[in-house]
Parts: C-alpha cells; sequence; structure tokens
C-alpha cells in the first residue's frame, strides 16, 4: 500500500493513504488500527484511530523517537497481511423518517425532486460502510449514499440537533448520538442508544462495520 | 478510602475536574479533554507529590470561592487570581496548609485565563474510559462544578511513598514571556498563497471572544488559499491544530475539540506553545513563529526537564559536580541508593549497568 507520511503535531504523526474516498482502503486502515491498537505496547504509542484515508497516531515524544516509530509502522505496512474478505458486522438502526422526526425531509425533497417515501425507500435500502467514528462521540460517518439523495449541507448550522437525529450531507449520511450543534439535514430520528460511556468499547457501531438502517 | 475535602461556595463561571485527559478513545469520537495548561496543572501536582494524572480543579477566569471540609494541604497554580485564604494573601506555585473550616477565595484573574487548585493526593471522582477529565458538551463523565458541589479526596495511609517537593527550582516562566507562539507546519500549509504565508509570521492576531475549551476563533488578517477552496476529505485533527475556515479565519482546536475535521490544516500549536496559549483571554495580542517538528519536540524536553530537575530529589543525591567539556559546562548529578541514576544537564542519562 501507498501512502504518504504526515505530520499533523509534534505528538501526532498520520499515514495517508489516498486522496479519494474507497471502503476498501478505508477497510485495511482500519485494520492496521485495530493492529496497532492491540498492541500499542510494542509501537510505544499512546493511541491510534482510522479516518477515511489516513491512520492516525498519538505518541509521546520524551518515551518515542518519531522516526523510529515511522519506521516501525512503515515495516508493519508493508509487511501486513490484509485479510482477502472482511466478515463484516452488520448494524440495524430503526429509524423514524420525517415529519417532527426528520425536520428536512420535506425540503429534501422540494430541492431533489424526489417523494419523501421514496426518498426514505432509498434512504433505508442502502448498506452504508462506517468510515470512522468523530465529530461527536459515537456519530458514524456511513458512505455509499445513493447519488440521487446526494444534497448540500444546510447553509447555516442549527445550533441544537436532538440526539438520534439521522442527518444526510454531500455523499455521506450520518447518526447524532448525542444533541449537538450540526450542518446535515435531518431526514429521521433513532431511539437507539448508540454510545454509552459505560460500556467498553462505550460506541455500539465500530469503524469498518456495516450499516443499514430500517424504517419503523 | 475518600474524604470530603472541597465546598465550591459560589457559582464558578466554568470550573471542572480534569486530569492529564481521555485517551485511546478517539476510534469511537471521543474527545481527549483534560487540563488546558498541562504545565501548571502538572506542577501542582508535582509539588503536592501527587502522582502523575492526578485530578485537579480547572477555574477559568477565577472568581471562586471555596470552602475546606479538612485539612489538607493544596497548590494554586497558572493564572494568578490573587489567591486568600480567610483573607490572607496566599503564594502561587507554593504548598499551602489548610485546616478544616479555611476558606479560599479567588479573584478574577487580571490577565490569563486558567489556574489549576490541586490538593493533596489529588481529588477523588470516578473514572469513565480512564479519566477524570469533563468534557465541556459532552457528558463523559468528570465533574463540571455548581455552587454547593462537594468534592472529594482520597486519603492516602502510606504517608512514607509520598515524595513532596515544597518549591520549585525554577518557575515555569510560560505565562510571562512575550506571547509568540510556535507552530509547526500543518499538512495543508501550502495550499495558502505566498502573501498568507507571509502574514503568519508578519502579522499581530487578536483572540476573539468566541473561545471555548473546544476552540478559539481568531481575529484579524484573512488568511487566503491558492484554489479558493480550504475545505478537505474530513481528517485527523489535535489540540493546537489551526484550521482555516472559507471565511479565512484561522480556528485553533482546544482540548476538548473532535479529533476528525474538514478544514484545511494550516498550522499546529507545539504543545508547549498550546500550553501557554490556552491562557489567552479574549482581545489578548500574539504573534506566530513556524518552527520545526524537531525543534518543537526539543523544547518540549526542555520543558520537560523542569520535572525531572525537581522530581530527581526524591533520590539520594550522591555527587554533583559541574565539568568543562570543550568549553561548554556539563552538570553531572548521580542519584539512588546504587548509584542507578545519572543526570547530566538535568537530563537523565541511560546507562545499562
Amino acid at each position: 500500500m501507498k501512502y504518504k507520511f504526515i505530520d499533523i503535531s509534534d505528538t501526532t504523526i498520520a499515514f495517508n493513504f489516498s486522496k479519494k474516498i474507497n471502503s476498501d482502503i478505508n477497510s485495511k486502515i482500519v485494520e492496521l488500527s485495530n493492529e496497532i491498537n492491540n498492541n500499542f505496547k510494542n509501537f510505544n504509542i499512546i493511541s491510534c484511530f482510522p479516518t477515511y484515508n489516513s491512520l492516525i497516531i498519538d505518541y509521546d515524544p520524551l518515551d518515542t523517537e518519531r522516526l523510529i516509530l515511522k519506521d516501525k509502522i512503515s515495516e508493519l505496512i508493508k509487511n501486513f497481511e490484509f485479510k482477502s474478505s472482511y466478515s463484516e458486522e452488520l448494524f440495524q438502526v430503526d429509524v423514524n423518517y420525517g415529519g417532527e422526526f426528520g425536520e428536512d425531509l420535506k425540503s429534501i425533497s422540494d430541492l431533489l425532486n424526489i417523494p419523501e417515501k421514496e426518498i426514505i425507500k432509498i434512504h433505508s435500502s442502502t448498506i452504508y460502510h462506517v468510515y470512522m467514528i468523530g465529530f461527536s462521540p459515537g456519530f458514524p460517518y456511513l458512505g455509499g449514499l445513493d447519488k440521487r439523495l446526494v444534497c448540500p449541507r444546510l447553509d447555516s448550522p442549527r445550533q441544537e440537533v436532538p440526539a438520534g437525529s439521522v442527518g444526510i450531507a454531500d455523499q455521506q449520511t450520518g447518526i447524532y448520538p448525542f444533541k449537538s450543534s450540526g450542518g446535515w439535514r435531518l431526514i429521521g430520528k433513532t431511539d437507539e442508544k448508540l454510545f454509552d460511556y459505560n460500556l467498553d468499547p462505550p460506541s455500539i457501531i465500530r469503524p469498518g462495520a456495516k450499516l443499514k438502517f430500517n424504517e419503523i | 478510602m475518600k474524604y470530603k475535602i472541597i465546598k465550591i461556595s459560589n457559582e464558578p463561571i466554568f470550573s471542572s475536574i480534569q486530569d492529564e485527559g481521555r485517551y485511546a478513545f478517539e476510534q469511537f469520537g471521543v474527545p481527549n479533554s483534560g487540563a488546558g495548561d498541562k504545565l501548571s496543572y502538572r506542577i501542582g501536582n508535582l509539588l503536592l507529590g501527587n502522582v502523575f494524572n492526578s485530578a485537579s480543579i480547572e477555574i477559568l477566569y477565577g472568581n471562586t470561592n471555596f470552602e475546606f471540609l479538612n485539612s489538607t494541604q493544596i497548590c494554586i497554580t497558572g493564572a494568578d487570581m490573587n489567591p486568600k485564604v480567610n483573607g490572607i494573601p496566599v503564594k502561587m506555585w507554593e504548598i499551602i496548609n489548610i485546616s478544616k473550616g479555611d476558606k479560599l477565595a479567588l479573584e478574577a484573574s487580571a490577565k490569563n485565563l486558567r489556574a489549576y487548585l490541586s490538593v493533596k493526593n489529588g481529588i477523588e471522582l470516578g473514572s469513565t474510559l480512564n479519566s477524570k477529565s469533563t468534557h465541556s458538551i459532552f457528558d463523559l463523565g468528570g465533574m463540571r462544578l455548581s455552587a454547593g458541589d462537594i468534592i472529594h479526596s482520597s486519603f492516602i495511609n502510606d504517608e512514607s511513598s509520598i515524595k513532596e517537593i515544597n518549591f520549585l527550582k525554577k518557575i515555569p516562566n510560560h505565562l510571562e514571556r512575550e506571547k509568540v507562539f510556535f507552530a509547526t507546519k500543518g499538512p495543508e500549509f501550502d495550499l495558502l498563497s505566498d502573501k498568507s504565508k507571509m502574514d503568519i509570521e508578519d502579522k499581530k492576531f487578536k483572540l476573539s471572544n468566541r473561545m471555548s475549551r473546544t476552540g478559539a476563533l481568531i481575529e484579524g488578517s484573512r488568511l487566503e488559499v491558492k484554489n479558493g477552496t480550504s475545505d478537505i476529505i474530513s481528517d485527523g485533527v489535535s489540540a493546537g491544530t489551526i484550521q482555516l475556515p472559507k471565511d479565512g479565519n484561522m480556528y485553533v482546536l482546544l482540548e476538548d475539540s473532535q479529533r476528525i475535521g474538514g478544514y484545511s490544516r494550516i498550522l499546529n500549536l507545539e504543545s508547549t506553545s498550546l500550553w501557554a496559549f490556552t491562557q489567552l483571554k479574549p482581545g489578548d495580542e500574539f504573534k506566530f513563529v513556524i518552527t520545526t517538528i524537531e525543534d518543537a519536540q526539543k523544547r518540549l524536553k526542555e520543558l520537560n526537564s523542569i520535572f525531572l530537575s525537581n522530581n530527581i530529589f526524591s533520590e539520594k543525591l550522591f555527587a554533583e559536580k559541574d565539568i568543562y567539556v570543550e568549553g561548554d559546562i556539563m552538570n553531572v548529578k548521580i542519584f539512588g541508593e546504587s548509584k542507578e541514576y545519572i543526570y547530566l544537564n538535568n537530563m537523565p542519562l541511560k546507562i545499562d549497568f
């Protein structure tokens, strides 16, 4: 796998594998991230996490020489035996679409000129790839949104998006596990608790998994 | 074992329990949190002989009063809030003996934002996701303080295990020095126009009043990108990352920030500058100096020698001598029962015996 080595800060390095979003590359990054986290002591790092296209590694420069770490990770990437196929976990999330649950569904319908029912059908029949979790704790960035549903973010973000909201933006869809501000267009809401700090891991959904929405 | 130690007497503007931060859950979207000015926070606990990662109270802006429910020792570090115990001024950066019923008053800080109140043996609070830190937006554990809240401390039987340091050999000057912050180039630095690249080091910037523990908006010179768009495919960021949104105003991510961002990462404050930056108040002016990762890490190591040079007092000093090596003075200290610790210029020398 080809990559570019990047310093994000004096305590964080990154290995960037692609300029384009691709679920196969992301699956490999997730695999590497899991491998490194499982052996964080051997690599002498603090922790590691995947993004769409990069492997991000936090380290303590008082304890770990940056270039030695770079070599160790490069060596791992070079010799790593990636799985030939991924037996992905499939998470199913029940969603109430439209109306008070998805305030923007009607305006999206007008914008895209697709009936609300059709939008729901398309959104809930796709199997999405969980590229990464971020924005807020447990927020999955889901890729693979049907091209017909691609629409831009809101011009000005909402100050308050209710917890459980399901939104779409550009070619992505995602779920807000916490009440927060947010600029994605809201199409529905789930009652499922996606994040609980008393659980280990605290997020029900993991990077690299697959996810499907069910209309209820 | 834990016991009641502090009662919060009035409503703080924003005070919370913080430690080193919450790590290893970034893959599940968990921000790091933790003390903003890690240097001040660490020194408070170091002076009290507390173990690494002990929890302290982080007080933003000041104007906060405390009542002690038991006798203990405390240390106040960071922004000078003119601390008074029972109306009598007490010193910052030193151990203060406290009796049951004593009242501590902190005024609004004239300069700098954050003070740390550390107590003997650290603040006791259940950990969530391996940390006692408080996130300012998401409930991830920790504790944001309100009037009437009671804080606990741990009681440690084995007094001999506690190595207390009364005075710092050298008080850090990170809050006194001129407001110049070192930043490394971010992954998208080269997207900036040539003029904007120059502006970064030439211009003076000002902190806006849009500031929280998640991040701070910098006012002033609008920076420009060459191709007109500064958005990227969302990627890794960290506390200290300086993003450039569409409007061209730099936004500095701080300790409560998420670890993924979709704006260009043009700069990144080096660790030691980040800690000092978190002490800025809205309206404060400052300048940037662009540096390299190597130099940033060198400065971090130098600063860390404060801890080493103070920590080694806990070991028996066997010998100390200044020697001249090719015209330079080199300080040599040998510590430990078996003379196993050798320090050159207060940095440990690793030798396998």
